[in-house]
């Protein structure tokens, strides 16, 4: 067999020196089998939840990173006009994705059952708008599963979001976000609850 | 540091990037393009559906003709015809609604179904409806001479993104065909059963403003000096309700009145305003 060039060589190096780190690393990634995201708008007198079940999400326990996102069109409040009215303010056909990319603080145990405190710190992107924020939760280990909580406020004004009306009544600025998810380093098993 | 190096190091970067970068975003929902934007295209009932657990409350009015001139405000001095709707999402496919209307005070109920959907950017949906009144007058008449019902297929096309068109054959059925003196002598007749063929379309010029067009066009057996009935109007959506403004030849609002009783000629300028509002809780 002809001996591979030295430029060959690198190229073989490098995919199999990245394929057997990743084969270790990999075990340690879990991405969401289930995941729900909330966010709470408040107008005088009134309160409504807008819900999408589409969060789709990894933590890789190795290196930290923790990697979210949700298509907003797939945000469900109730009522079908509110849905549009609400894709607008977003802009969702230029801005399709609210996201979060970023890591988590401390490690986590991954030997402990006990629902663990965890705090991510990253970017949050919506509406072509980046932030940088911090966001607490619970992570909690269930057999292979993880079960995700975490919820943050987020200003519509801090992403260059006008809020809107409900006839006179405006949208408070001021909106809560809540995420629940389940993830597994397999997310094709079923959830088990 | 030889370039043989600088170029192993930066393949591995690459690669070991690519495995543990962020994903990939990808859509996961698909926004389902409205045809119109209510219940109504202006009188024609339309495909679009109240979704489950929704309530619409629809106010519409029809004022008197335009040509009355200014003493008249235009019509808006004159008797209008009004009515007040309510419709409940059962299910995605399925509303039920009741309404009332000032012109010969009629009640009404009724039923409308999405049957089918076509296609996804551009779709194609068929709907049923079913209407059936009843006349409230003060007049003696027995209970079974003042009921009206019609029923329609819904066919409608997205044929883009702005332009929309609807086909509606109907059938609108009187239990009692009147007969209405004439002033001057002579007797018009009314027709006990009707054949209709309703034709719309909406133009988005923006997302929350559409132009909307219709005419219905009786088919064979007609009342006796009836015309068919055109509309042209404007939707403006915002905030939870949807406007139309829009002149008509018809004052009445119920569809198999519409069909019936409308006796004014768009084309002739015999037209007037009238407004609906929706409003979705």
């Amino acid at each position: 067999m002809k001996a591979l060039s030295t430029t060959r060589k690198a190229i073989f190096l490098s995919v199999m020196g990245a394929w057997m780190l990743s084969i270790p690393l990999a075990a340690q990634v879990v991405a969401t089998k289930q995941g729900e995201v909330t966010f709470t708008s408040h107008v005088p007198l009134h309160t409504f939840s807008g819900v999408s079940q589409e969060l789709v999400g990894t933590i890789n326990f190795a290196d930290g990173t923790v990697d979210f996102y949700v298509d907003l069109a797939s945000l469900n409040t109730g009522i079908g006009k509110r849905d549009k009215d609400m894709r607008t303010t977003l802009e969702v056909k230029k801005y399709p994705f609210a996201e979060f990319f970023g890591s988590l603080v401390k490690p986590v145990d991954q030997n402990s059952l006990a629902s663990q405190p965890v705090e991510v710190k990253g970017s949050f992107g919506l509406h072509g708008v980046k932030e940088e924020i911090t966001v607490r939760g619970t992570l909690q280990r269930t057999g292979s599963s993880w079960q995700l909580d975490a919820s943050w406020s987020l200003n519509l004004s801090d992403y260059n979001i006008t809020p809107p009306k409900l006839l006179v009544m405006k949208v408070d600025e001021r909106q809560e976000i809540s995420i629940h998810a389940i993830l597994s380093s397999d997310p094709k098993q079923p959830v088990v609850r | 540091m030889s370039s043989k190096i600088v170029v192993l190091m930066g393949l591995f970067l690459f690669v070991t990037s690519m495995a543990f970068g962020q994903m990939k975003r990808e859509r996961t929902a698909q926004i389902a393009p409205e045809l119109f934007l209510s219940g109504a295209v202006i009188t024609l009932p339309s495909v679009t559906q109240l979704p489950a657990s929704n309530m619409n409350f629809t106010i519409q009015h029809a004022f008197g003709p335009i040509s009355d001139g200014v003493k008249e405000l235009f019509g808006l001095d004159a008797s209008a015809n009004i009515r007040f709707g309510l419709d409940y999402g059962l299910t995605d496919h399925v509303s039920i609604g009741i309404g009332r209307s000032r012109f010969d005070k009629v009640y009404d109920v009724r039923v409308k179904a999405k049957v089918a959907t076509f296609g996804g950017s551009s779709p194609t949906i068929v709907s049923l409806f079913g209407n059936v009144g009843i006349d409230s007058q003060d007049n003696g008449a027995d209970f079974s001479d003042r009921g009206s019902s019609y029923l329609s297929v819904l066919l409608a096309h997205a044929i883009n993104e702005k332009v929309s068109l609807q086909v509606s054959p109907a059938w609108s059925h009187f239990n009692l065909a009147k007969e209405n003196s004439v002033f001057g002598g002579g007797v018009e007749k009314e027709a006990a059963d009707l054949v209709t063929i309703g034709i719309a379309s909406r133009y988005m010029i923006t997302e929350q403003v559409s132009v909307l067009a219709e005419y219905i066009p009786v088919i064979g057996t007609r009342s006796d000096g009836s015309e068919n009935a055109f509309s042209v109007g404007v939707d403006l959506e915002a905030g939870g309700h949807v406007f139309q403004m829009f002149l008509t030849s018809t004052q009445w609002i119920v569809p198999q009145y519409v069909a019936s009783k409308s006796r004014n000629n768009f084309f002739e300028g015999d037209l007037g305003f009238g407004f609906n509002i929706h409003r979705v809780f």
